[in-house]
């Protein structure tokens, strides 16, 4: 088992370092010039060679690598173009918006998705379980963003007993705090929990159908112990990778959530990055995410070493 | 009679035929008709593809108005006999919007789409195919891309190509191209392990031949089933950029936009959110759906039994019988057994007739027969395991419960204390993810009520009994660290330890070395007499029955053929099968001549003769034997039973 | 006379777990330093138990796997000395029928597809030729013409095999490798099978390397026979010497580990 965490977590900061690679090399694929793209359109020629000078563009390319990982290291990742702030203090401000609604809504989706999908699996062919996954395939297609927006008016314009937007810190009020993240983390939630409901129904009736259960079955083991302990562990197993690539999506969806309830997140900074050409805030909040990202497959691989001895190194 | 004559008519029946075409390769001409007639719901979806096609490239015609046609005077309006959904905060018509924004999103997610297919296909089925260096490199490189959610990743390619709406196109494309790349690689990493590939580089094929004209086809309909999911998350993903406000410009029509607009009026005209987010919601849902109905089609339809966990409803339906008075020594009888199965056309058909059978202590029976012949679900039925798709009737008396309408709980109370099963597959017997040891302990767990340690070293006794070395160590192994003979050597252990009457031993040494059978044989041998246990030994091998059992039990297509002592049956056998099998099993001598045979294969379910089921392979068969079936009379089901005299040379 | 195959001290290394990092990966030697003979029209019988090794000699000899040492001969050519790719002529002469003809037939091409690609690709002829020879091929493993427009999930295992049989001679080779080829079937079929390939090695003077597991069935059809243990060779000679005079400690546990039809007979006495 060490050695299996040694391993992923080394195979984690390849990938990160991989990713950072990403991250630097946005600015240099832009057709256009980095300095251009900071200064806007209407720079003089003397401008502009002042900043290139000043952010180092003229030197050559590896060097320029070596001086952004050094600085990215350090924890500087650089002056927002637009903001004229720090980059990390931007993301620091934003990064726990989004970490609690993502926690959140993958609390949920976990919980919801794990027990529809034994719920159906193991009534495979009734109607509870035709209903359930009619419900699956349905709420994969409604877009997260129309959802929210349809909770929003329900329960805020509608009710009024929930906020429409914005953002209470825990340290203002942690009662406020969980108010405000209900309606966004369940939006969010939706559509990860239909995917893991989805991949748990399928993976609890292939389990069911091994033959392994068959030999449990016949040794008499009673039916409520080969689902409580052979059938829940190993659709589990083959449920884990799918949960840490929903994570994943759940980030990205959260961006959108996050413009529906005004949450002043990571999705928020990034989107501003994109439509205003500030790329150190780009690379920032990309790399952060990556971070995010990787970390989160990184316990699961653990966990999943934990559950499946097939997996560990011998 | 030619060598091959019986063989060489059809052995599928027509339902059988079209059954299997469906599931694999219909001819490319009835394709379509196939599609409709057996996969309505696929048919319907691609009819809805093609609608939504159609209102993309008629929105210029279809649409009341310019969908950018400013009225301020007509602003956030309801839906009206002028304005059919109502206008937006510039008095611009939804309804006209709706429609071109269609013409967008089929345009956007059939573009990236497609350029997937172009990019990311060959590449993957090229680096699958090359594998070693290539692949690994390439996974390496697609790793660190799949990191980054595809939406984000959108987001860095917008960053640097700008907005509109080839670049959205273009973004969401190269995003796909990954994901079509791993999952065409995928499927040319299982396709080229079949042998078919190898057989076409026998064959002398070029690569781009076997690659195209070999592999392509194979793998084609799992790609267009990805493909057709892919539109569907194209959809959700362009939508959700130009509701960011990051995919297209302003000016053009698009469902993302219009809900964005919405959302700023969310409280004044609400209802402008839900045209474009149901528009959205029924395309996404049908391209959803095409995929897995698709996916479906391509797979063969699987059925899903209803699974009646808590209660069994047949003890409830099934009329009380009495159990027959046994002697001392029957451990199991087995009264006019019979089960069949729903083929897929709904026709019933009968997988075993008439069984009747009984078990003694102390004696070890051969239950030999060839694949079809119904032996493995004769000992299914035993233990009460039957499928749940299987229909029974008759008897399995153990003691005086009947196995095959017992109450589940009732049924599974028996399997350990009386009667024990052992499988083919030892390590697929057992959980992948529990450690033997947590498995070994089960029945004694609850059959006897032993804790946790009193089980643990009574297995530990055990396993050292059937000859596993270290056992108090093996037993916090996990199964994919047994080799087959030892796995199989601690499942029959585990069989044991309950101390049954009765063992169903199912092709325990099929999967097994030929060295490590005669090990496992002589195990059971042995454990058969110092358990004082009646022994089922399913086989399809007549040297196996000749080596370990005491009786044999000879079955074909579903019946039992011929009963008797082992030295009785294989000395001089009764029926003319027993004759033919013994006579075509290879023998360890030197070959005389051509091997004689039987011609023909075993008849499947659906298709058994009318009268005595191997007449039409048989070479003693006359014309009484095809009139009626025929009964198993004194150990022998053979009309001529009376008149042959098969003789086994030395 | 020289031999039409030989093989000489053939070692074969796998790598197992595969990593970007060099030298992490672990290599197990599948085969180590295998030599032995085959004449022309000689039926040479390759046994053992799984592990042993005796499907990669095959794969090796087919260029379906590289060897990591070693020669192999086939008619006074190095065969290891091709490059990527493998000259056709040798194509023609060295063909294969693996164990699982389900699989081993592509589901997506009829019969006559199969069979007429190969005939084309070899020799060239015009469609109507190649129509007759495959008709001609089919009719030679014993199945009727009409199975030509059938695709490999309509026919039975049995059926599926002689197809596999008659693609395998479709070129005209002078060594067929057969792996398990009757593993697969059953008791019945699998004798069917046996008898015709002992009949196609008479007729066409075909030499075989018939790799098994199951000595019994080696017997029918090989006149010499190797025995491989854990990827070396313990013992190899004519049929008769192996069976009656097994020499190799191997040799004789795998022998007296068959089960025998006539066991029955030892037992009864042992019990009287």
């Amino acid at each position: 088992m060490p050695r299996l965490i040694a391993l992923r977590i080394a195979m984690s900061l390849l990938s990160l370092f991989l990713a950072a690679s990403f991250a630097f090399s946005l600015v240099h694929l832009s057709p256009t010039d980095p300095a251009i793209l900071a200064l806007g359109d209407g720079a003089s020629e003397a401008q502009r060679l002042k900043l290139t000078q000043e952010l180092g563009l003229d030197r050559p390319i590896l060097v320029q690598l070596a001086t952004w990982f050094m600085r990215v290291l350090g924890g500087d990742l650089g002056q927002s173009i637009f903001a004229h702030k720090p980059v990390t203090s931007m993301i620091g401000d934003a990064i726990p918006v989004t970490l609690s609604l993502l926690i959140a809504a993958s609390v949920i989706a976990v919980i919801l998705g794990i027990t529809i999908g034994i719920y159906a699996g193991l009534r495979s062919g009734s109607w509870v379980d035709r209903l359930v996954t009619s419900g699956v395939s349905a709420s994969l297609a409604i877009p997260s963003f129309w959802l929210a927006l349809l909770l929003a008016y329900f329960f805020a314009v509608k009710l009024r007993i929930l906020p429409v937007a914005g953002y209470t810190t825990y340290a203002e009020s942690p009662s406020r705090w969980v108010i405000g993240l209900l309606l966004p983390s369940f939006a969010l939630s939706v559509h990860g929990a239909a995917v893991i409901a989805r991949h748990m129904r399928g993976a609890v009736i292939d389990v069911l159908d091994s033959a392994f259960i068959n030999a449990a079955r016949a040794r008499g083991t009673p039916m409520r112990v080969v689902i409580s302990r052979y059938v829940f562990k190993n659709a589990l197993v083959s449920v884990m990778p799918i949960i840490g690539i929903e994570v994943a999506v759940l980030l990205a969806i959260s961006t959108v959530i996050e413009k529906v309830f005004v949450l002043p997140g990571l999705g928020t900074l990034m989107v501003n990055a994109v439509i205003t050409s500030d790329f150190p805030l780009l690379q920032g909040t990309i790399l952060v995410t990556a971070t995010i990202l990787i970390t989160v497959n990184l316990m699961i691989d653990i966990v999943m070493g934990l559950l499946d001895s097939r997996i560990r190194p011998q | 009679m030619t060598l091959a004559a019986e063989e060489t008519e059809s052995v599928i029946s027509p339902a059988g035929r079209q059954l299997r075409q469906g599931n694999k390769a219909p001819r490319p001409a009835r394709r379509w008709m196939t599609l409709i007639r057996r996969e309505p719901l696929a048919a319907a979806c691609l009819a809805g593809i093609a609608l939504l096609v159609l209102i993309a490239l008629l929105a210029p015609a279809l649409a009341p108005y310019d969908p950018n046609n400013n009225d301020v005077l007509n602003r956030l309006k309801g839906p009206s006999a002028t304005f059919w959904l109502g206008t937006d905060e510039l008095g611009r018509d939804l309804f006209s919007r709706l429609l071109y924004g269609a013409r967008t999103a089929v345009e956007t997610s059939f573009q990236s789409v497609g350029m997937a297919l172009l990019i990311g296909v060959p590449l993957g089925l090229l680096i699958g195919y090359l594998g070693g260096w290539w692949d690994r490199v390439a996974m390496r490189v697609t790793d660190i891309a799949q990191s980054i959610p595809s939406l984000i990743f959108a987001f860095a390619v917008i960053a640097i190509l700008g907005r509109g709406v080839n670049q959205t196109a273009i973004a969401v494309g190269i995003v796909f191209s990954i994901i079509m790349l791993r999952i065409a690689r995928g499927l040319m990493l299982r396709e080229r392990e079949l042998l078919y590939v190898d057989a076409a580089r026998v064959g002398g094929l070029s690569t781009p031949r076997i690659l195209f004209r070999e592999i392509l086809p194979n793998v084609a309909g799992p790609l267009i089933v990805e493909a057709a999911l892919l539109l569907g998350s194209a959809i959700m993903l362009i939508t959700m950029l130009s509701f960011l406000g990051l995919g297209l410009e302003a000016s053009t029509p698009d469902w993302g936009s219009m809900l964005d607009e919405a959302r700023k009026y969310q409280v004044l005209h609400p209802f402008m959110a839900l045209p474009p987010g149901l528009a959205i919601m029924a395309a996404v849902l049908l391209f959803n759906f095409t995929g897995d109905s698709l996916r479906d089609a391509l797979m063969g339809r699987r059925r899903v039994a209803h699974r009646k966990l808590r209660q069994d409803r047949r003890a409830r339906n099934a009329p009380k019988a009495k159990a027959p008075v046994q002697d001392a020594d029957t451990v199991l009888t087995v009264q006019g057994l019979r089960v069949s199965y729903l083929s897929e056309s709904g026709k019933p058909m009968e997988v075993l007739s008439d069984i009747s059978l009984d078990l003694h202590r102390g004696e070890t029976v051969g239950l030999v027969g060839e694949s079809g012949s119904g032996k493995s679900t004769t000992g299914m039925a035993m233990v009460g395991l039957l499928p749940d798709t299987a229909s029974s009737s008759g008897h399995v008396w153990l003691g005086d419960t009947d196995m095959l309408t017992a109450p589940a709980a009732e049924a599974a109370k028996r399997r350990g204390p009386e009667i024990a099963m052992v499988f083919q597959d030892p390590i697929g017997s057992l959980s992948p993810v529990h450690t033997v040891g947590q498995q070994l302990i089960e029945p004694m767990q609850h059959h006897l009520g032993l804790g946790k340690e009193e089980a643990t070293r009574r297995v530990i006794e055990l396993l050292e009994m059937v000859g596993i070395p270290n056992a108090a160590q093996r037993i916090n192994d996990y199964p994919h660290q047994f080799s087959g003979g030892m796995a199989q050597r601690a499942m029959i252990a585990m069989a044991l330890s309950c101390r049954p009457k009765m063992l169903v031993a199912d092709e325990p040494t099929s999967a097994l070395d030929v060295t490590v059978q005669a090990q496992v044989l002589k195990l059971l041998g042995r454990l058969s007499t110092e358990f004082d246990m009646a022994v089922l030994l399913v086989t399809h091998d007549l040297g196996v029955v000749s080596e370990a059992c005491d009786r044999v039990v000879v079955m074909y297509a579903g019946e039992i053929v011929e009963v008797g002592k082992v030295a009785d049956v294989l000395a001089k056998p009764r029926h003319p099968y027993t004759y033919a099998l013994l006579k075509a099993t290879p023998r360890n001598e030197a070959p005389a001549g051509r091997l004689p045979t039987i011609p023909g294969t075993v008849p499947p379910p659906w298709d058994f003769p009318r009268g005595c089921r191997f007449a039409p392979r048989c070479a003693f068969v006359k014309e009484a034997c095809t009139i009626a079936p025929v009964a198993l009379v004194d150990g022998v089901r053979c009309v001529r039973a009376g008149e042959l005299s098969l003789e086994v040379g030395a | 006379m020289t031999a039409l195959l030989q093989v000489k001290d053939l070692a074969i290394t796998y790598r197992t777990g595969g990593s970007i990092i060099p030298g992490r990966s672990r290599t197990f030697d599948a085969v180590k330093g295998v030599s032995f003979d085959i004449a022309a029209g000689q039926g040479l019988g390759l046994v053992g138990e799984s592990g042993s090794g005796k499907t990669t000699v095959g794969r090796a000899i087919l260029r379906l796997v590289k060897p990591s040492r070693g020669s192999i001969k086939f008619d006074g050519q190095e065969v290891t000395a091709f490059g990527s790719n493998t000259p056709l002529s040798f194509r023609r002469d060295v063909q294969v029928v693996f164990q699982d003809p389900r699989s081993s037939l592509n589901p997506r091409r009829t019969i006559r597809d199969t069979l007429a690609q190969v005939i084309k690709r070899h020799f060239d002829t015009p469609d109507d030729e190649t129509q007759r020879r495959a008709a001609e091929l089919l009719d030679k493993v014993q199945l009727p013409s009409y199975h030509l427009d059938r695709y490999p999930s309509e026919l039975s295992g049995g059926q599926q095999q002689r197809v596999a049989i008659a693609r395998a001679l479709a070129p005209q080779p002078r060594l067929l490798v057969c792996d398990e080829p009757v593993s697969a079937l059953d008791v019945s079929t699998q004798s069917q099978i046996l008898n015709l390939l002992s009949d196609l090695r008479r007729d066409l003077n075909l030499a075989y390397l018939f790799i098994s597991h199951d000595l019994a069935v080696v017997r029918q059809v090989s006149d010499f026979v190797v025995v491989m243990h854990r990827g070396a060779i313990v013992e190899q000679g004519p049929c008769e010497t192996i069976y009656t005079e097994p020499q190799a400690d191997y040799t004789k546990l795998l022998l007296s580990s068959v089960p025998a039809l006539d066991a029955w007979k030892r037992r009864a006495g042992l019990n009287a």
